[in-house]
């Protein structure tokens, strides 16, 4: 008999069930968003002797309170009965911790059992676990686990194989004696006024709990359970509580104690210290923290590169098809004119997105590596700080430093925050940070134009960047950061462990081909309007609309600096960093623009030519406007719907890019002009 | 009676009450600070954030945020 059923799975932050998730599903995901929320919503489908399951893999949180749009949507799923049974995933290893997401599931009249995961490493470390006094007192399966491991699945396939599912509700009872002796009349009353079974799927004592926590969601649900007058005079006995959420916490964790003081012995019975270890007293130390942290940034940065070359390599050979095709396309007789829109538009488009693809990858991979092993919450913890000046706190510096190497990662990057307004200020503050490719743009010109000097432009550069971060943080950071958005630091520093290696690959590349998938109209697009601007029959430049538009617009533009040249590849940097300087290979020699942009990473643009091309038609104060209108602007189209993606804002996205877009050009402005005057 | 920001590195205690605003209490509950819970601190640098360790878990807690948060230290530790 063919079955289907939805396996939810739950636990906080670093329980492993990410592992479990893609160990389970393996290639056969999707990844989605739930109804009109910012949140991810992965499933996926796994098959086991003809039936078909499906798994939610509800996000990473705490607790069940409705603090952020996880949580939300957590806890909606759950009630929304969709799922047939939920895996909730404890770190065996953390126990009295992670065990505080079962206790707020406790309550909930869902189908549930518990995995106790990283077996193996609390029995490493003395720890033993007597699972079927666990079973009893929680009333659910209780499975040791190693999620991996998959000597461990075995033992789940055939949970799942059980006919007494319906039966496994997580026993509430002693959690509800410890609410009662806490709150004692308060809770009495309360639960006589509530509807005797409970709201949905809702048992009382969770219905009290999350009122105790001023829930908001709980409290519009029993208002519309009970009527406005009884919900009144449940308020009344709530406001007596103080401090609610503390005190339900702190009941939580009662039982959890004395579960573990029933249940798990220590052989072990030094326990774990409180020291440091001897590397972590260097990452979190305060004279030597920020400079470790820097090192091994700027060292995952260059090994990101390293990880991007092989299809950076790929996306550069790729227009080199493109004139043998191009070749053989006019030798049928196709019309030159499609040829070319086929050859230097489309292809060119194609190979430029991936070759900006492999930029994701690299630091993706690199960034995600720092974040498995552990290490990333210890630069969060020094350059906490740091953010907090711009409003926000230690984990946003993730997307800031991924955009060291690629903004469109640095975007992807910005989900380890927990609210929507600390993600698109992160964001948003983020795009000012250079890129790799802004970085080999900036660098070759300045040589050029001020030799030794160049090290003072970048110094300027570096120094405006923190003044348009402060600017960008007064004009947006009110907009995004709500008083709620505007919290501090509460993180876990996980103890150090070893990556797996597989997993990681395959997220990596889960995020490059749909950064690709998103980019990849847009950019064609965008190229196949330069592509009518630029195209003439005789492949001369100046025959073109682009120059005709140009030459009329170069007054305005000078008046910032910026011939028209420098106007077109200042514009085209918006399609990718990297772009620019074809562009101006192209513009200078009057050849063929769209080409040059794919076919600058071969022959990298022999950059001595480059140079004397753009040294004989520029002046240093032009080549300065040039240089601050490029590094200012906005990163790159694929960070762009990067961010519209992240953030789901398509409207506070554009807006952002046209702050960008005008802060640069006034910056060029000033460039230009103090440059007048020195040179 | 101290607030967990007025700790020393190295001293440990037992947290006593925790204050503020709902949506911290509620977030700080769910990663293990509740009143009764033992705690040492492991690190305490002015200008950043406190770092403890409680229920086995090393945790970085933001200053101000530690103000709210009564201790009782425990002597001779």
């Amino acid at each position: 008999m063919t079955e289907t059923m939805t396996i939810a799975l739950l636990g906080q932050p670093n329980s492993g069930k990410s592992t479990f998730y893609n160990a389970l599903t393996g290639s056969h995901q999707h990844v989605g968003n739930w109804p009109g929320k910012t949140v991810e919503k992965n499933t996926g489908i796994f098959k086991c002797k003809d039936n078909t399951y499906t798994v939610t893999d509800l996000p990473g949180t705490y607790s069940l309170a409705a603090n952020s749009e996880e949580e939300i949507v957590t806890r909606e799923y759950i009630a929304g009965g969709e799922a047939d049974l939920v895996c909730i995933l404890a770190d065996a290893s953390q126990l009295e911790r992670s065990l505080f997401m079962l206790e707020d599931f406790a309550g909930i009249r869902v189908p549930a059992v518990l995995l106790l995961n990283m077996l193996d490493v609390a029995e490493s470390s003395g720890k033993i676990i007597d699972v079927p006094a666990i079973e009893k007192s929680l009333g659910i399966p209780v499975l040791p686990f190693v999620a991996a491991d998959k000597k461990y699945y075995g033992a789940f396939y055939k949970l799942l194989e059980r006919r007494d599912m319906k039966n496994w509700i997580l026993d509430s009872n002693s959690l509800s004696e410890m609410y009662k002796s806490e709150f004692g009349e308060i809770y009495d009353n309360v639960l006589n006024t509530l509807p005797r079974d409970g709201i949905a799927v809702y048992e009382n004592s969770w219905i009290f709990a999350k009122l105790a926590e001023n829930d908001m969601a709980a409290e519009a649900m029993t208002e519309t359970a009970v009527g406005r007058e009884r919900f009144a005079s449940i308020k009344k006995d709530i406001e007596k509580i103080n401090n609610g959420a503390s005190h339900t916490g702190n009941c939580k964790f009662k039982w959890i104690d004395e579960f573990i003081s029933d249940c798990v012995s220590n052989v072990n019975s030094k326990g774990s210290t409180d020291e440091l270890g001897k590397f972590d007293r260097l990452a979190v130390s305060k004279r030597g923290g920020k400079w470790l942290a820097a090192g091994i940034i700027l060292l995952g940065l260059m090994v990101s590169m390293v990880f991007a070359a092989p299809l950076m390599y790929l996306g550069s050979i790729l227009p080199l098809l493109a004139d043998p095709v191009s070749k053989w396309l006019l030798d049928i007789g196709t019309a030159p004119m499609l040829v070319s829109l086929l050859c230097d538009g489309i292809w060119t488009a194609f190979s430029f997105t991936v070759m900006m693809c492999s930029f994701v990858f690299g630091t993706t991979f690199v960034f995600g590596f720092l974040e498995e092993i552990g290490y990333m919450a210890r630069i969060s913890y020094v350059f906490d700080g740091t953010m907090r000046r711009l409003g926000l706190h230690g984990k946003a510096v993730m997307p800031f430093l991924v955009s060291f190497g690629c903004n469109i990662a640095g975007a992807t990057g910005a989900r380890v925050l927990d609210t929507w307004g600390q993600r698109m200020a992160a964001i948003s503050m983020s795009w000012v940070v250079p890129c790799g490719s802004t970085w080999g743009v900036v660098g070759l010109v300045a040589s050029v134009f001020f030799g030794p000097w160049a090290a003072v432009v970048v110094f300027l550069l570096f120094a405006v960047s923190v003044l348009h971060l402060q600017l960008t943080a007064k004009i947006f950071g009110k907009r995004f950061l709500s008083e709620s958005d505007r919290t501090g630091l509460i993180m876990e520093l996980p103890p150090y462990h070893k990556a797996r290696w597989g997993s990681l690959i395959v997220s990596s590349l889960g995020k490059m081909v749909s950064a690709f998938k998103r980019a990849i109209h847009i950019v064609t697009i965008v190229l196949v309007i330069m592509w009518v601007l630029s195209y003439t029959s005789d492949g001369n430049l100046s025959g073109s609309i682009l120059y005709r538009i140009g030459s009329v617009i170069e007054p305005v533009t000078m008046w910032f600096g910026l011939r028209w040249q420098t106007f077109i590849a200042w514009l085209a940097s918006m399609m990718g960093k990297e772009g620019a300087l074809g562009i101006i290979a192209a513009v200078f020699n009057d050849s063929n623009v769209l080409h040059s942009v794919a076919m600058q990473k071969v022959v990298t643009v022999d950059s001595v030519s480059i140079g004397e091309s753009l040294s004989a038609a520029l002046t240093k104060p032009e080549a300065l406007a040039f240089i601050f209108a490029f590094y200012f602007n906005m990163p790159c189209l694929m960070t762009m719907s990067a961010t519209a993606h992240e953030t789901h804002s398509l409207k506070w996205t554009l807006l952002v890019a046209g702050y960008y877009i005008i802060v640069s050009i006034i910056l060029a402005a000033v460039a230009y002009h103090i440059g007048c005057l020195i040179f | 009676m101290k607030k967990l920001n007025e700790v020393k590195s190295g001293k440990s205690g037992t947290i006593l009450s925790v204050d503020g605003r709902v949506d911290f209490q509620r977030r700080i509950t769910a990663v293990g600070v509740t009143p009764g819970s033992r705690f040492s601190v492991v690190r305490n640098e002015a200008k950043y954030p406190v770092l403890l360790k409680i229920r086995s878990t090393l945790l970085a807690v933001d200053r101000s945020d530690c103000a709210e948060i009564a201790v009782e230290v425990t002597e001779n530790d």
